[in-house]
């Protein structure tokens, strides 16, 4: 067999598809044949590196342009307001119920507990854990917006406040040491209601900080930008 | 139509923004109309500031909808007008020169349309690939108090007075101020304030915050539900069944009197939770803090459903009848409860 | 919000939705499959797009950009293709994994992109089955080939479109070419060769960049 019948069976070598009874004739090749095995060699680097490209997120503006577009297709349709689609969609933000932690909450500790304290605790461990966990994933999607926003308003011709930014941080940091200052207090004192309760409300407050954050990124990219896609879309409106 | 450049795009749009469908009365000049005959009679302070206003009406009928985006400008709407919607749009543009004034209006659009029952009007900003575009668009709008209002601004303030339909309000840095109202769905600000008086309403009043303070005044609704995060929340003279205010490092104080049966819960983080009370109904108590302290004027019989509690950091009772109920709770700031 | 004791007994009121206690979903855990969210988006659940988009998104946009090589134009289609997706999910039948009809959506999307960008600059494309000349081999002895990131991206750019598609497809995102073949509508031994020849002109690329 000349060199010009093996690259395919190289190739198929490498991504280990290629027949046992072939297997052992390429093989055969390559031990004699320099070029062949240039070849094999080359081809698996290549494969490795294809293989560590990385990921690409996309930014999040292309998620809020997307739900507002089809925010504005339902509106077109009749079916729901277009002003009021968009506002809790976010989707980096989503979260567990709580309903499980409120109706934890609602125990009264000077009643006799219905499950012994160890318990309670845990499971309420476990949702502040859950709803932690989930906010991890929004933060991420929170700095990035909120690094978006900040690019926009220090841009020229933004309409922005760079006031509103700093307020975003500033609050959200607020609601930071509120969480931290529960859970340490939570940590001290495991029964103690109003504690717990500050925990979660700050949680959810935070969550809330969020949302907005994210969604102010859809405003500023939809409204400041007269894109093509955008003129379009207010082209089938006039 | 993705592969538009965008400065074509920009004529396209201004060009349809003409040709957008004209309501059967009518109109003022348009914009280019205004700008082809007498350039130089429009409102100028001085040659390097340009104006172009638009006046269009609709007839939307009592119970019309209008939808208001605006960027870097204010809205007004009032109730008034002889069952028409007017919409007057004034783009004021300063530049550094005349021309470059005049170029800074015509970039920025305003698009204006109508559908049955329904008028929208949206500004847009051009891709920023000049320099800073000093150019503010003001909304004042008159409709019928039954129409549909949904207005939103990201740096100027949103006003709206005497409309009894439907408000949605929102502004991102500007205050929204709401007066003699009715049906007010939602008022938000992320760094201005939310002022909200004379609003009756049988359903939930809701504004908030992030920076800004929410002050609402003699109001009668169903449910308050008022947030800020630095913020304060004040509430003075309204008539709830519900209210639930919150603050994270603002203060909350609620002023006035409480409804039998009522549910009030009020809740700061580091702020302080004031109840100045008048009125002849009292309330179950239930009042927390982590670290703060908690101080009543008014006497609280110890006692009542749940067990009695009284420490520093925690007082149940009962005042007076015990109609309303009432939870107050800090994490670091105080409780306090006065008479008035 | 706490009701210590205070209340009708035995009542559980449901948090209220307000801005301060947002409704939150109920968690899309990773166990719920891709049709299982399908269905749930053609009853009205607005969220299970929304965790349709976070599932595939993040590979969508890189095969995007790797396609066209300008990140607003992989932005443009991204919200393209996912618009087009919610509008036709509705009809999605479930004969393929949902991750396929995406990527075939996806992928119209970007040849026709390309092709018409090319058309109109009068420039000659690329088509699935063109045949080029071979590329040379590489000398004996030489050196070892290190592949940087970077190299490959470039070099993937400049390969026709046609092979480009098949080799991210299958090199990058690692589908099979049964896959492959359906995502692009070609055979399964076209998918082969054509992952192949991309192989080769890649290797060619990377090694004519080397500096010996």
């Amino acid at each position: 067999m000349s060199c010009d019948q093996y690259p395919e069976a190289i190739v198929e070598l490498a991504d280990g598809t290629l027949p046992d009874a072939e297997r052992r004739s390429v093989e055969a090749h390559l031990e004699r044949c320099a070029a062949c095995r240039a070849l094999a060699a080359d081809l698996g680097r290549i494969r490795q590196a294809a293989r560590t490209l990385e990921p690409l997120p996309p930014p999040p503006a292309v998620w809020l342009r997307l739900e507002r577009t089809i925010a504005a297709d339902a509106a077109d349709r009749g079916t729901t307001p277009w002003f009021r689609q968009t506002r809790w969609l976010a989707l980096a933000a989503s979260l567990v119920v709580v309903a499980g932690a409120t109706a934890l909450m609602m125990r009264d500790p000077a009643a006799p507990p219905e499950a012994p304290p160890a318990a309670g605790n845990a499971a309420v461990g476990e949702i502040v854990q859950r709803i932690e966990g989930e906010l991890k994933m929004a933060e991420q999607h929170y700095q990035t917006a909120l690094a978006d926003l900040e690019r926009i308003a220090a841009s020229d011709g933004s309409v922005l406040d760079p006031a509103v930014t700093t307020a975003l941080r500033q609050n959200v940091a607020l609601v930071d040491r509120a969480i931290v200052d529960s859970r340490a207090a939570l940590d001290s004192d495991p029964q103690n209601v109003p504690a717990r309760e500050s925990l979660f409300d700050a949680l959810r407050r935070k969550v809330v900080l969020l949302q907005d954050t994210i969604a102010l990124v859809g405003e500023m990219s939809r409204g400041n930008q007269a894109g093509a896609a955008d003129i379009v879309e207010g082209l089938k409106k006039s | 139509m993705r592969f538009l450049n965008s400065r074509s795009a920009v004529v396209i749009a201004f060009t349809a923004a003409l040709l957008a469908p004209v309501p059967t009365h009518a109109d003022d000049l348009t914009m280019a109309g205004r700008m082809r005959l007498a350039p130089g009679l429009q409102g100028t302070r001085n040659a390097n500031e340009q104006t172009e206003r638009v006046t269009r009406t609709f007839k939307l009928g009592p119970n019309g909808q209008v939808d208001l985006a605006n960027i870097s400008g204010d809205i007004t709407v009032t109730a008034g007008g002889a069952g028409d919607v007017t919409l007057e749009v004034v783009k004021v543009a300063r530049g550094r020169s005349e021309a470059d004034a005049r170029e800074q209006l015509g970039l920025v659009q305003v698009e204006i349309s109508e559908r049955p029952g329904r008028a929208e009007a949206r500004t847009r900003y051009p891709r920023s690939e000049r320099r800073s575009t000093n150019v503010s668009v003001r909304y004042t709008v008159t409709a019928p108090p039954g129409t549909t209002v949904e207005a939103r601004s990201i740096s100027g303030s949103v006003r709206i007075t005497g409309i009894t339909g439907p408000v949605n309000a929102e502004s991102i840095s500007g205050d929204v101020r709401i007066e003699k109202g009715g049906r007010v769905e939602r008022a938000k600000s992320i760094s201005g304030t939310v002022d909200i008086q004379g609003v009756k309403l049988d359903g939930t009043l809701e504004a908030s915050s992030v920076s800004g303070d929410v002050r609402i005044r003699d109001v009668d609704v169903r449910r308050l539900e008022l947030g800020s995060v630095s913020g304060d929340v004040e509430v003075g003279e309204v008539t709830c069944q519900t209210a639930e205010l919150k603050s994270t490092s603002g203060d909350v104080e609620y002023t006035g009197a409480l409804q039998t049966n009522g549910r009030y819960e009020f809740r700061s983080h580091s702020g302080t939770v004031r109840v100045t009370l008048s009125g002849d109904v009292g309330f179950e108590l239930e009042a927390s803090s982590f670290s703060g302290s908690i101080d009543t004027e008014l006497p609280i019989t110890i006692g009542g459903t749940g067990g009695g509690r009284a420490s520093r950091r925690a007082l149940r009772g009962v005042y007076g009848d015990g109609g309303a109920t009432l939870e107050l709770t800090t994490f670091s700031g105080n409780v306090i409860i006065r008479k008035r | 919000m706490s009701r210590p004791g205070i209340g009708p007994p035995g009542g559980q009121p449901s948090p209220a939705i307000s801005p301060s206690n947002p409704v939150v979903s109920v968690a899309v855990s990773a166990d719920i499959g891709d049709h299982e969210l399908v269905a749930r988006h053609r009853q009205g659940d607005t969220d299970a797009f929304g965790e349709i988009y976070r599932r595939h998104a993040g590979r969508l946009y890189g095969v995007a950009y790797r396609m066209v090589g300008h990140a607003g134009e992989a932005e443009d289609l991204l919200q393209e293709i996912f618009l087009q997706a919610h509008r036709k999910l509705g009809g999605f039948k479930g004969q393929s994994a949902l991750a396929t009809w995406l990527y075939r959506l996806a992928m119209n999307h970007c040849l026709d992109h390309l092709r018409s960008k090319a058309s109109r600059m009068s420039r000659a494309t690329g088509s699935l089955d063109v045949d080029e000349v071979p590329p040379p081999a590489a000398p004996a002895g030489a050196v070892e080939l290190t592949v940087s990131r970077l190299d490959l991206e470039r070099a993937i750019a400049q390969l026709p479109e046609g092979c480009r598609a098949a080799f991210l497809l299958h090199d990058v995102e690692g589908f099979e070419h049964r896959e492959v073949a359906e995502m692009l509508g070609i055979a399964e031994g076209t998918s082969k060769s054509q992952v192949h020849k991309a192989r080769l002109r890649l290797r060619a690329t990377l090694r004519a960049t080397v500096k010996t």
